[in-house]
């Protein structure tokens, strides 16, 4: 694939995702740091005051015990998944996903409605608890997901050759948790990254976080600078807790794709059904309970809540439909790019682009495209799908990476001597045996996007209209069952759209070579 | 009798680790079947690859009929015009093509007119008709090295490449696939270049054995020669 032409080509195409989406964050930390020619002291200052630290504490509290819990929990949830004989075990892994296919703060609304109908205090629902509730039952699934396919990975034969000098308890601990221990970092830092990013869930709950710290000092206050000394702090903080486990985040894959060569060692618990009481109970408290409540809650009181809902939504669906869509398109042309020039580098400032926090990406790609010259980018939608290029490139390229990894050198060697050009053996081997890998991508990159308010409010043009903005602004003034209804619409719209993907998933890329 | 094949002071590096150091060999038309044959991590694989021209060496020459295929770390002419058949170790057949598409895979590339009677052709000779349409992962292994082999010889090559083409077949199958190549070897009259780990089979089998050790050549030959040999590196080897 890599003649010196098409290497060029692709390298002109990292020059231009260099430009437009990198260039914006380096200049923001740069102007961060320095003003004209001074450091820019005086704007770190008002970040040591009591507020502003205690909203930092708030983020860190919130996104590092949403992690440990997610991957504590998760990792129980992907054993029983992965090596216990389940009935229904495919549905249950489907369901299990539910979760973070929603936008978080449809979650939320869910739970607090939840709490509210079962007359839990205030003082809990609106507080920090509730939101490292809420975020750990969005993220559990990820987490879950991510350690399943390392559990998969283990080969029988090393877990047997285990168990034949010591228990299992001590083969579990010794062997078995040190061979998933990437995944289980990568995990947490993945989920770290997305709950310190998270906006709506605290601000829905009225939880001050470092995020609506900087959006309040950019949106309310148009204190730039500090917003900007407020950002850049924020995204030193997640290096920070990121970079002793970069290795991790950037070798371990994210998904895992096709028949596995070795065999994965299952148990046959004494009780079977307990284990599958114990997925159910999950599934019932922490998927159907709250999606119950958006549909108790939204059709309270006789004013037909969804219907205006749908109503008021209207114009954000086709708007969020095709900008997530083709933003998906971008995100996944990207990720294969990146993935086919794979270095550490480009690594690098992918995992850059993901650990920035999504409000210092939204003001970085203001402060970058809000001026005269580039106002034809920053006026349409072309500045959120940066935005959403920005967020969510890195997870697409790592699981496209992941599906060429798979792919032995051979094929394309035995191509070539048969005289397949790199264009020809691009299109007819490495294109189809990549097919799962892309689709999975395109699907995520859709998923994220649609739940992604953090950045994209920030950044959306005049006559624009996406579903998460639309619905974080009008719930400030609309009352309970509105949101309820206006979540339980976006909830909708986000099923039919995996209804969809799932749909072209077993037509089009059904694929009978993959069957055995 | 011309030569077709000539390494010429050919020497591969992968890093710090030299693979073949400095290797010179002749090989000459209707050789027939060539063994290469080595311990583990001796060079033989890459002698195939760099001869298919998927690796180029640092220094030396290759010849292929007298052409220099590759010369000072380039190559001159690039693998598929080099007309070489390779079954790879794994047979890389590729998983979303049937039987059918991946034996017609090269003669559409040569944009052949007739190439759907060509490969039926060999579909029957191989005994596989009735696999046409099924999937690699549909197909024994037996199967899937008939595959391999009829997908690499369709093109009509002049020099077949196998890397342990037998490996992981039952006794049956090893002696039809053995047989096969006989017949192609006679039939088609192409050099067959076959690294294997068994050196029993090797003498049985080839007119020529080429033994690699270190990176170097420890012995080229004859199969009576190699039994007569007083060469120790290839008693040890050969366990005589």
């Amino acid at each position: 694939m890599k003649t010196p032409k098409t290497k060029y080509f692709l390298w002109l195409i990292v020059a231009i995702f260099a430009v437009t989406i990198l260039l914006p964050l380096l200049m923001l930390i740069f102007e961060a740091l320095f003003t004209e020619t001074n450091f820019a002291f005086d704007n770190f200052l008002t970040i040591f005051q009591g507020e502003v630290l205690k909203s930092i504490a708030n983020s860190l509290i919130i996104s590092l015990s949403t992690g440990l819990l997610s991957v504590i929990i998760g990792t129980g949830l992907a054993f029983i998944l992965t090596k216990i004989k389940l009935p229904l075990k495919n549905i249950l892994r489907l369901i299990l996903l539910l979760p973070l296919f929603l936008p978080p703060y449809i979650t939320s609304v869910a739970w607090t409605d939840f709490w509210l109908f079962a007359g839990f205090p205030k003082s809990f629902i609106y507080g920090i608890p509730s939101v490292i509730f809420i975020l750990t039952t969005v993220y559990i699934p990820l987490s879950a997901f991510i350690i399943s396919g390392s559990l998969e990975n283990v080969s029988a034969s090393i877990e047997e050759a285990g168990e034949m000098m010591s228990s299992y308890k001590t083969v579990f601990f010794k062997i078995i948790l040190p061979l998933i221990r990437p995944a289980l970092f990568s995990s947490f830092i993945l989920i770290f990254i997305l709950s310190v990013s998270e906006f709506a869930v605290p601000s829905y709950l009225s939880v001050n976080v470092f995020t609506t710290e900087i959006f309040t000092q950019f949106t309310a206050f148009y204190n730039y600078s500090s917003a900007i000394a407020h950002a850049l702090v924020l995204t030193l903080i997640c290096f920070i807790i990121i970079f002793p486990g970069k290795h991790y985040l950037l070798q371990t894959p994210f998904v895992s794709f096709g028949k596995k060569s070795h065999k994965i060692k299952y148990y046959s618990a004494e009780k079977p059904f307990i284990y599958f009481l114990v997925y159910l109970t999950y599934i019932i408290l922490f998927v159907f309970l709250p999606v119950m409540m958006l549909i108790i809650q939204s059709t309270e009181g006789s004013n037909f809540a969804l219907m205006q809902s749908i109503k008021q939504l209207l114009p954000a669906f086709s708007d969020t439909f095709l900008l997530t869509i083709s933003s998906a398109v971008f995100i996944t042309i990207l990720g294969l790019i990146f993935a086919l020039l794979r270095n550490k580098i480009l690594d690098y400032i992918l995992l850059f682009t993901f650990a920035v926090p999504a409000v210092v990406t939204g003001i970085a790609l203001i402060k970058f495209y809000n001026t005269p010259a580039l106002n034809f980018i920053y006026g349409t939608s072309a500045v959120i799908i940066f935005a959403f290029i920005s967020r969510f490139i890195f997870i697409s390229e790592k699981i496209i990476a992941t599906g060429l990894e798979q792919i032995p050198p051979s094929y394309l060697e035995a191509a070539s001597v048969m005289g397949a050009s790199p264009f020809y053996s691009f299109k007819k081997i490495l294109l189809p045996l990549t097919s799962e890998a892309l689709f999975t991508a395109f699907f995520t990159a859709i998923i994220f996007s649609i739940g992604e308010l953090s950045a994209v409010i920030m950044v959306y043009p005049p006559g624009i209209s996406l579903l998460s903005v639309r619905i974080f602004t009008l719930s400030a003034n609309a009352p309970q069952n509105m949101v309820s209804a206006m979540c339980l619409t976006a909830l909708l719209f986000t099923l039919i759209i995996i209804f969809i993907m799932l749909i072209i998933k077993n037509t089009v890329f059904k694929k009978q070579w993959k069957q055995s | 009798m011309e030569t077709i094949i000539e390494f010429k002071n050919c020497t591969k590096s992968f890093g710090k680790n030299t693979v073949l150091n400095d290797i010179s060999f002749k090989i000459k038309k209707d050789t027939g079947i060539v063994s290469v044959l080595g311990k583990s991590g001796s060079g033989k694989t890459t002698l195939l690859r760099l001869l298919a021209g998927l690796e180029i060496p640092e220094k030396g020459e290759i010849f292929i009929n007298g052409k220099t295929v590759c010369k000072n770390g380039k190559n001159i002419i690039p693998p598929h015009k080099r007309n070489i058949g390779f079954i790879f170790q794994d047979l890389a057949l590729f998983p979303h093509f049937t039987v059918f598409e991946n034996i017609a895979f090269g003669l559409k590339l040569k944009k052949q007119s007739d190439y759907k009677n060509t490969v039926n052709e060999i579909l029957k000779k191989f005994e596989i008709y009735s696999l046409k349409n099924n999937y690699p992962n549909q197909l024994s292994g037996g199967q899937q090295q008939l595959v391999a082999l009829a997908r690499s010889l369709v093109p009509e090559p002049e020099i077949l490449l196998t890397d342990e083409p037998t490996a992981n077949l039952d006794v049956k199958l090893k002696k039809k696939i053995e047989e096969l190549l006989n017949d192609i070897v006679k039939q088609n009259n192409i050099i067959i270049l076959s690294v294997t780990h068994d050196h029993k089979d090797a003498i049985k089998q080839s007119s020529e054995i080429l033994m690699l050790n270190k990176g170097k050549i420890a012995f080229f030959g004859t199969s009576d020669e190699i039994i007569h040999t007083k060469n120790i590196s290839v008693t040890e080897f050969l366990e005589i």
